[in-house]
Parts: structure tokens; C-alpha cells; sequence
């Protein structure tokens, strides 16, 4: 993994909201899986500081886009668990628009077709 | 001998001997020192700790490795602290709202069952069943706390609310006494002792009703309707 392709600071703020809508789009989970799956998905160009994912978690909770919950998992051990409301589905259906259109434009000054990386 | 084999040996495994329950209570004190952070923050955080030393000591790290390596990924207890302020600027005042109003609620059930105790004494009424209104409410909360919908993990928060619930008793008892004190003892069964009476017990309703609008309004988190693009 090169330095050059992981995200810059702004990239990486910017782009936390959709990322994190995204996740929990698909499912209710909690921050350390979050992480993770931003992890794997990325192939590591995705970098967060573990700590820093809760005060985005608890920002989108804040704008009522996400809720959380805490509970025990199978395992016994508890967690707080985030999902999705109404709210945060519009929002994530806004982010998604917003960041085609980005990725669109992009895609045609660069002559490219959809990028694999 | 301080340079024999032998010596050496005893200072490598006492110097590498790896307190892990230290090592954790060291950085949560380090997390309690940011007012920042409330209670649930720190539950959240320990988890999350948790949570990634298991698995790396599952890859086969150590156990030290495995929680030097998962502070450092969480970060610095300093510049979190930071982060979740802005994230949540008006949550750490909700924390001490909430226990200010856990803690009049637990004075208030005080002096409900101390003025039951005196009232039963002389004659029994239903209507003085209002004044059991403030037991539920901690009794609720009581359940809340029990489902792990109120965050009172950290042992501090619960010294916090003990401390906060010995002073207001204290000032309850000496003001009851003083009161108690400076009451005629006649002339109560007139028309505008009723009233009196009447409204008290409106008045032992709704004070009771406020606290638990305080406690509600500080768990609910500050809505902002989404707007589309």
C-alpha cells in the first residue's frame, strides 16, 4: 500500500457520512465492525483513527439520521448498536446523488470508465 | 551479585511483567480526565478496546501487544476528547442535568414516605396515594438503569449521584424539621385549609411530572429534520 493512496484528512471527513449511511444501510452494526468493514472494503486506502468513527456516529445521531441502542450480542458481549431511521435513508439517497455527480464529472474529464481502485 | 546472569534475568521478568488490568485502568483514568467524554463515551470507548484486543490476540499477539497496539489505533485520549465535544456539544450538560434530576427525584421519595408515614399515622386516605407518584418515577428509572439504557457503568457517575443525593437529603431533613417546628397545630379543618390541601396535591403531581420531563428530555437526543440536498 503506497502513501500516496490513502485518502487526505478532508477526503477522509467528507466522505465518513456516506460511508458510515452506507454500512448501516445494510444492517444494524456497532463501531468496531463499522471499522472493520471500512477497512476491508477500502483494501486499507480508507484509514480511520478507531476513536474518531464515535463522534461521527454520534454526530449523524445527533441530525437523528442514525439511532443507537445498547444491547448484547449472542456473544454475551454488549455493544451499542447503531441503525438507520427515516430520516437517515433520505439522507443517505442526498449523499449518494451528491457524490455520483462528483464521481461522474470526474470520470469524464479524466476519460475514464468506471475505476476499479 | 548486580552484574551476574542470574540478576539480569530477575530484572528482565519482573520488568516485562505485563499488568494488564493496570495497564487498562490506567487509560481509562487517562479517558476520566477529559470532562469531555461522558460516561457512555467511555463505555463505548472500552468496548471498542475490548473488541480489538480480542482480536489481535487471536492474530497471535500478546496481551501486551495487543492492548498497546489497540490504545494507539483508538487514539489520543486528548484529541478524542476534542472530537466528541464537537460532535455532541450540549450531551455532556445533559449528563448532569439528568443526575440533578435523578437526585431531587430520590429526595423527593424521601419526603413523600416521610410525610405518608406521618399522615397513615393519624388517618388513612386514598388521595394520599399521589405521593407515591415520585417512588415510580425511581422505580422506573430504577429499570432503565437495570436494561442499560442509562449509563452508570462508571463508577464515578454513581459516586457523582450518591454525593448529590446525600446533600439534598440533608438539606431536606433540616428543612422539614424547621417547618415541622413553626406549624399551628389548630384550626385545620377550615374551608381554605381544603383548598390548601387540594392544590398541594396538584402540586405533588406536576413537581414530580416536571423531573421526569427533565430525565426524558435529557435521554432524547437534540432531533434536526433532515433536509434533502
Amino acid at each position: 500500500m503506497y502513501k500516496t493512496a490513502m485518502l487526505t484528512k478532508d477526503l477522509v471527513a467528507a466522505s465518513s457520512k456516506p460511508l458510515v449511511l452506507s454500512i448501516l444501510a445494510g444492517g444494524e452494526s456497532y463501531g468496531y465492525e463499522i471499522i472493520q468493514k471500512v477497512r476491508e472494503l477500502s483494501g486499507g486506502h480508507i484509514e480511520w483513527s478507531d476513536g474518531m468513527l464515535y463522534p461521527v456516529l454520534h454526530r449523524l445521531e445527533r441530525e437523528g439520521l442514525i439511532k443507537s441502542e445498547w444491547r448484547e450480542a449472542e456473544t454475551g458481549r454488549e455493544r451499542k448498536y447503531y441503525f438507520m431511521s427515516k430520516e437517515g435513508n433520505k439522507a443517505l439517497m442526498a449523499e449518494r446523488h451528491q457524490w455520483l455527480a462528483v464521481h461522474n464529472t470526474l470520470s469524464k474529464l479524466w476519460q475514464l470508465k468506471p475505476v476499479s481502485t | 551479585m548486580a552484574g551476574s546472569p542470574q540478576h539480569l534475568i530477575k530484572i528482565m521478568a519482573t520488568q516485562t511483567r505485563f499488568d494488564l488490568n493496570a495497564a487498562i485502568e490506567n487509560w481509562r483514568n487517562e479517558l476520566a480526565a477529559q470532562p469531555q467524554l461522558s460516561s457512555d463515551d467511555h463505555r463505548e470507548l472500552e468496548k471498542h478496546l475490548a473488541d480489538t484486543m480480542v482480536e489481535l490476540h487471536q492474530r497471535g499477539l500478546s496481551e501486551e501487544e495487543s492492548f498497546w497496539l489497540a490504545r494507539r489505533r483508538i487514539g489520543q485520549p486528548q484529541q478524542l476528547a476534542e472530537e466528541f465535544q464537537k460532535a455532541e456539544p450540549g450531551k455532556i450538560w445533559r449528563e448532569r442535568v439528568f443526575w440533578m434530576a435523578i437526585a431531587l427525584v430520590g429526595s423527593y421519595v424521601f419526603m413523600t414516605w416521610k410525610d405518608l408515614l406521618e399522615t397513615w399515622w393519624n388517618e388513612s386516605a386514598w388521595v394520599e396515594a399521589f405521593y407515591l407518584i415520585p417512588l415510580f418515577v425511581l422505580i422506573g428509572s430504577i429499570i432503565l438503569i437495570r436494561r442499560n439504557r442509562l449509563p452508570v457503568e462508571n463508577p464515578r457517575s454513581i459516586w457523582k449521584l450518591a454525593c448529590g443525593l446525600l446533600v439534598v437529603l440533608i438539606a431536606t431533613v433540616v428543612t422539614a424539621y424547621f417547618r415541622g417546628r413553626n406549624l399551628p397545630s389548630g384550626d385545620l379543618i377550615t374551608a381554605g385549609y381544603n383548598i390548601g390541601l387540594v392544590l398541594s396535591w396538584l402540586g405533588n403531581a406536576v413537581w414530580p411530572a416536571i423531573l421526569v420531563l427533565i430525565v426524558l428530555l435529557t435521554q432524547k437526543r437534540n432531533r434536526k429534520t433532515y433536509k434533502s440536498a
